[in-house]
């Protein structure tokens, strides 16, 4: 009874409700819309990253990691026979030869990371050719070496598509070589920072700069099943594979893109709470004004026999109404749009420069996890059962006698 | 029987700075069935007197026993469950929650007290019907007359059969017609269910139709018997 009674008081004063409502709904989803921004921002970007770049899970010699130097390699046929037990876990595969060099150009030079790959295997695990502006993602050819270079690269070098460039590395005996290799391809993932510092050429063609021999590789690249956490492939690799292997997912080699996925949804919850105090304060001034207004009536019904309970259960009640309408409707309506420009994405065009200087798309794909949206519900029902505590202490505390005097 | 009986009653407001004694030593009775009026000026302290009575204020002197429990120095939510139990109230307005039908507003307090639906709609229904609204169960109050108002308001007063009901200037806002239909309503309840009703008036209309009157004057009681007319 007392539940209805709060019902069909926040329906009373119908403009007033309805501003606190709207207020919550437009609060909500604004938050909701924005932490859905950021997270598929955040989320396209990691992915990105793991899809040009990264892979899974990468095998390297621990020495390789620690020192980074490309004299610590590893022989191909070992570690495809301490794998073999987890061929139908692993859906595919690319070895890689990696090695720091300066790549000159008649105009400039600059320190890139050199990516040795064979492009079938190299085109299941990443898919860097989807990046490619001009050119081609290598061609068959025995004459000239060929490199995969990015747009940002071309301009900094200020070369052109089928222009030569020069690649000075040292070798496995420490010696500097220098060698011309020819742009076949331009690409740009939209990732500055990466595009700017790294090259890609054919394993076999680096092979004979690094002078290193066949079936000797620095990188294994890794792309599992994705039903199964890819912590639990990575223990399963671990146990698979002799002790001085590395194996390391995604997170582990990029500490940062896990960070940024969780600076994210502590970023959310600020939001978040940025917005339920405001709310906040609206509930209580809202809600004092209730019980002012209604002070007589507060008087003839506890001169009835409604006790401090009751009466204040009808106020605590009265402000959830009045806040979950809101978070509710704030849901379905941050829900729909997430729903909606998840799927089609939203362009931010005219900001292309600013996002891709930070390695993000520019077009983003807003998405929330459904179990955010519970959160948030349980976290404006808080929020009203504490906003309600001062109508309700002043509608208990109030004098009945002079409440019902006038 | 003795239903209330009041003992060196006062009421003092603002004690330390400038006093005003509303209920200034009052000792009488109220017997169960009595149709009692308060009457006296503007400012003799009768709201006083019965908010006192009906525990809505706390007397600054004095006692007050009802069915002999002493309820003078009950904490105040017991005050609010005793009320609830045992007695009814009416108000010269705002007396009905808006938010709710006459219907409602009449099983409020027998919700409250959890008496089961069946009771609840057979007891609303007849004393809809004895107030002469039962046409107007479903209606919100702003639907209603004033005097239709107050109909209801005695119905729900009379609803869960309290102690007694208690009844500060019920007829203030209404017309001489529906003063005189509210009134007769109260009288024929009165003697038709032998609730005690004692209500506060300036009209002499109404003191008229009282049975016992009480008469106040700054605090105190100057008078008490049967009115004349009577
Ligand atoms: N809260 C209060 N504080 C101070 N004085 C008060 C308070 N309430 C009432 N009084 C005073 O007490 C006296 C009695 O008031 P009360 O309302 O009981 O009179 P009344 O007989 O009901 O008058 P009326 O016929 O105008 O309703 C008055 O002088 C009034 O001014
Ligand atoms: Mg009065």
């Amino acid at each position: 009874m007392i539940a209805r009674l709060a019902w069909r008081n926040v329906w009373r004063n119908k403009v007033r409700s309805l501003i606190v409502i709207v207020a919550t709904m437009l609060g909500i989803s604004g938050a909701l819309f924005i932490a859905g921004l950021m997270t598929g921002m955040t989320n396209s970007w990691v992915q990105k990253q793991i899809d040009t770049e990264l892979s899974d899970i990468q095998i390297h010699l621990k020495e390789f990691v620690i020192e980074e130097d490309q004299k610590f390699f590893f022989d191909r046929g070992e570690i495809e026979e301490a794998l073999e037990p987890l061929s139908s876990s692993i859906r595919a595969q690319s070895f890689r030869l990696k090695a720091e060099g300066l790549a000159m150009s008649a105009h400039n030079s600059y320190q890139v990371i050199i990516t040795g790959v064979e492009p079938n295997q190299e085109l299941g695990v990443t898919n860097l050719n989807t990046y490619l502006k001009e050119g081609v993602y290598f061609r068959e050819s025995k004459r000239i070496k060929q490199i995969l270079i990015s747009r940002k690269l071309q301009e900094e070098l200020k070369v052109r598509l089928n222009s030569k460039i020069v690649l000075n590395l040292s070798d496995l005996n420490g010696e500097i070589v220098g060698e011309a290799f020819k742009v076949v391809g331009i690409f740009k993932t939209g990732n500055g920072p990466y595009d700017q510092g790294h090259v890609f050429v054919l394993n076999s063609e680096f092979r004979s700069s690094l002078k290193m021999e066949e079936g000797n590789f620095h990188e294994l690249a890794l792309r599992v099943n994705p039903e199964i956490p890819i912590e639990e492939h990575e223990a399963n690799i671990k146990k698979a594979i002799p002790e001085k292997y590395l194996a390391e997912t995604w997170a582990e080699m990029q500490p940062a893109l896990k960070m940024t996925e969780s600076y994210m949804d502590t970023f959310s919850y600020i939001l978040l709470s940025v917005v339920l105090t405001a709310l906040i304060f609206g509930i209580i001034n809202t809600m004092l004004m209730v019980v002012l207004e209604r002070s007589r009536e507060i008087g003839m019904l506890r001169s009835l026999g409604l006790n401090d309970r009751k009466v204040g259960m009808m106020f605590i009640l009265e402000t959830i109404y009045l806040s979950l309408t809101g978070a509710v409707f704030g849901n379905i309506i941050s829900w729909i749009l997430i729903r909606h420009y998840g799927r089609i994405g939203i362009h931010f065009e005219a900001w292309e420069e600013g996002f891709e200087s930070f390695g993000y798309e520019s077009v983003v794909f807003p998405m929330l996890e459904g179990n955010f949206y519970l959160i948030v519900t349980i976290l404006v029902f808080l929020t009203a059962l504490l906003a309600s505590y001062f109508p309700v202490r002043k509608a208990i505390r109030l004098d009945i006698a002079t409440a019902i005097r006038n | 029987m003795e239903v209330i009986k009041i003992r060196s009653l006062k009421k003092i407001y603002n004690p330390d700075t400038v006093p005003v004694h509303a209920v200034d030593g009052i000792d009488t009775e109220f017997q169960s069935g009595e149709f009692t009026a308060i009457v006296g000026p503007s400012g003799c302290g009768k709201t006083t007197f019965l908010n006192l009575v009906g525990g809505l204020e706390s007397p600054t002197e004095g006692e007050i026993f009802i069915n002999g429990e002493n309820i003078s120095h009950k904490k105040k939510s017991q005050m609010t469950d005793f009320r609830l139990h045992n007695i009814g109230f009416v108000f010269q307005a705002y007396n009905l929650i808006p938010v709710m039908s006459a219907y409602e507003n009449v099983a409020f307090i027998m919700e409250l007290l959890g008496r089961p639906q069946s009771e609840i709609k057979t007891r609303v229904m007849e004393l809809l019907d004895a107030m002469g609204v039962a046409d107007k169960a479903g209606q919100r109050p702003h639907q209603l007359s004033g005097g239709q108002q107050q109909r209801v308001a005695v119905a729900r007063a009379l609803a869960s059969k309290p102690k007694f009901i208690l009844a500060d200037e019920p007829t203030a806002n209404l017309d001489s017609h529906s003063t005189e239909t509210l009134l007769d309503l109260m009288l024929k309840m009165n003697e038709k269910e032998g609730t005690t009703i004692i209500f506060s008036t300036h009209d002499q209309r109404v003191m008229n139709k009282a049975r016992r009157l009480v008469q106040m004057d700054d605090g105190k009681i100057v008078g008490n018997g049967k009115p004349e007319a009577n």
